[in-house]
């Protein structure tokens, strides 16, 4: 052995004396990290973003479109925050419990196609037993009926709150929401709208999360919001493009999205694709109005409770705001498209090549993650599955173009 | 789990990849500042904070470069500038005070050999403690996570020459704080 080499020994062993393997950092690193992590929950990863990607890598035909729309930003619903039609409530009930939650009804849109709600909760929890909030809203008409969720648009807000001082306890936090409703059911000519808005609330243990959800109960908001009446539209036009006929039955044109009936036989698939035959072909549509390119080639979202097979007509959504647009319109059916579902180990290499930790459903299928389901690994999440999801697409070129008029209001 | 999985969990705020790597590369880490800082206190807090760095800056992970020389490089660079902020130490100063060369003893009579051969502690530390802690950092990577020039040169970002000379005058500086040890083998 070299001086050198006996002198590193030396060294080591000298060093391993006053540092011995004993010590451990871990408690203090985690200590001053998890408050902060913890603060920033997962807004996003509630119940209604659960639901959505599991239909994603499921059903798969529109989910993903519908997905994509929510993180590019829903310019129906920009629209009328931006024109003041959103009602600005800030209403504060006080839910307490053992993490003292404050849950916030902050604002409330409806109009004849969707409503949106914005929510938020804050609280505080130990800092050596962070949580996951999460928050389910209904939105509940005078008649006791209850808005569907719609899967597209609007999208959650971000987390907030304290920091890590190791010297406090309790470190609050603060998580916000903004899902969609479908509102065509509502039946009205009111101005006004009489809702409830009921938020139940759970939450799961981070460091114990084999507990699952727990349900922390419900709180209730009354509130009288203005409704935003659509104009609606029946042109009932039929357009053929080779064996294909296309027919736009009737069209809601409301401030922050617009609602397309069409109806057509399902074209059949080259064979040897595996499809599912309760899923229509989608749609992609461009609009002209008085000769002016307003849509060039944009997807429409099928709602979940819009399809029905005895009439082969369904109620396409535009999440944008087309009720500025009077006169003649030009709508066309660029071309339908029909999304295959994935081979399950596609998806999932997709989902490892980018790093995102995901669930394998039963039955087939992904979900993100929760526990560690961050904004951007939901981005990742929706990245890989879109490079793949547009590898399996089977098209049909039009164009179906149907022209009518909208009058002015 | 291996240090890329526990990266790429980290990456994903998952805790869990942080926790295997501070059960990896602590006791080495806290072993290297403490070489450096002289200190197990102030050792303890700049392994501690560049954990949590990794934690929070760990989309600057360069993921094609091994992590520990990534992890080392951040403690033994935080570890010098705690130490030089601490005690105000300029090495150009110290160069100054001290005339190396005429001082030194005997090439033969090595440092490390002597420190093998002798109990008194305290000499040895004081050796080290009196070592300005750029030399310290030199001695460290050199005899403690022996790494060589060219490691230790991109460690510092300091050129291969510049690390050479470091060594050789923390080599020197050794043996002249430890003469009296020498002096008293060779008598």
């Amino acid at each position: 052995m070299s001086d050198d080499q006996r002198f590193t020994q030396w060294l080591q062993d000298y060093e391993a004396e006053r540092m011995p393997d004993d010590m451990n950092l871990w408690n203090a690193i985690e200590s001053q990290i998890r408050p902060v992590r913890r603060t920033t929950v997962l807004p996003r990863v509630g119940w209604l973003v659960a639901v959505l990607m599991i239909i994603m890598t499921t059903a798969g035909v529109y989910a993903l479109d519908q997905i994509i729309n929510n993180q590019a930003g829903d310019k129906g619903m920009n629209a009328v925050t931006e024109q003041g039609k959103v009602a600005e409530l800030y209403i504060t009930n006080e839910f307490g419990g053992e993490f003292d939650l404050d849950v916030t009804l902050q604002t409330v849109y409806v109009d004849s196609n969707r409503a949106f709600v914005a929510i938020s909760a804050a609280g505080v929890a130990p800092a050596n037993a962070p949580i996951n909030l999460y928050m389910n809203p209904h939105v509940i008409l005078p008649n006791g009926d209850e808005l569907p969720f719609l899967t597209f648009g609007g999208g959650g807000g971000g987390g907030g709150g304290g920091g890590g001082d190791e010297e406090i306890t309790l470190v609050p936090f603060e998580v916000s929401m903004v899902p969609n409703f479908d509102a065509s059911i509502i039946e009205t000519t009111d101005a006004i709208l009489p809702l409830v808005i009921k938020v139940e609330l759970a939450y799961v243990n981070i460091l114990d999360a084999e507990q699952g959800m727990i349900f922390l109960g419900e709180t209730q908001f009354e509130v009288e919001v203005p409704f935003n009446q659509g104009v609606t539209l029946t042109p009932n036009q039929s357009v053929t493009v080779g064996n294909n006929e296309l027919r736009l039955q009737k069209v809601v044109i409301a401030p922050s999205l617009t609602r397309l009936e069409m109806c057509y036989g399902e074209p059949a698939h080259p064979e040897g694709n595996v499809v599912d035959s309760s899923m229509p072909w989608q749609p992609v549509v461009s609009l002209s109005v008085n000769g002016e390119v307003v849509l060039d080639g944009v997807s429409v979202y099928l709602s979940q409770l819009d399809y029905n097979p005895e009439t082969q007509c369904y109620d396409y959504n535009v999440t944008e705001a087309l009720d500025s647009y009077t006169g003649d319109w030009s709508l066309s059916v660029d071309y339908l498209g029909y999304q295959l579902i994935p081979p399950t180990d596609e998806l999932q290499a997709a989902f490892d090549a980018a790093g995102v930790s995901t669930i394998a459903l039963p039955g087939g299928g992904f979900m993100i993650d929760p526990e560690v389901s961050d904004e951007t690994s939901m981005v990742k999440f929706q990245e890989a599955s879109l490079a793949i999801y547009q590898q399996w697409q089977e098209k049909i070129e039009g164009a179906w173009t149907f022209t009518f008029t909208v009058p002015e209001a | 789990m291996d240090d890329k999985q526990a990266i790429a969990h980290i990456k994903r705020k998952n805790m869990q990849g942080l926790a295997h790597l501070v059960a990896t590369y602590q006791h080495q880490a806290l072993r290297a500042a403490d070489v450096i800082t002289r200190d197990v206190g102030l050792a303890e807090d700049i392994v501690q904070g560049a954990f949590i760095k990794v934690y929070k800056r760990i989309d600057q992970y360069d993921t094609s470069r091994p992590f520990k020389a990534w992890f080392m490089k951040m403690v033994v660079n935080d570890a010098i500038k705690a130490v030089t902020r601490r005690q105000m130490v300029s090495l150009d100063d110290d160069q100054d005070k001290i005339p190396l060369g005429d001082m030194l003893p005997a090439d033969d009579a090595d440092p490390f050999f002597i420190i093998m051969e002798t109990e008194d502690r305290e000499i040895i530390e004081k050796a080290l403690d009196d070592l300005p802690p750029q030399l310290r950092a030199v001695i460290m990577l050199k005899y403690f996570l022996e790494y060589s020039e060219d490691e230790i040169s991109v460690t510092l970002d300091e050129p291969r020459s510049t690390i050479k000379w470091r060594l050789y005058t923390a080599r020197n500086r050794l043996r002249l704080a430890l003469s009296p040890l020498i002096y008293e083998r060779e008598a």
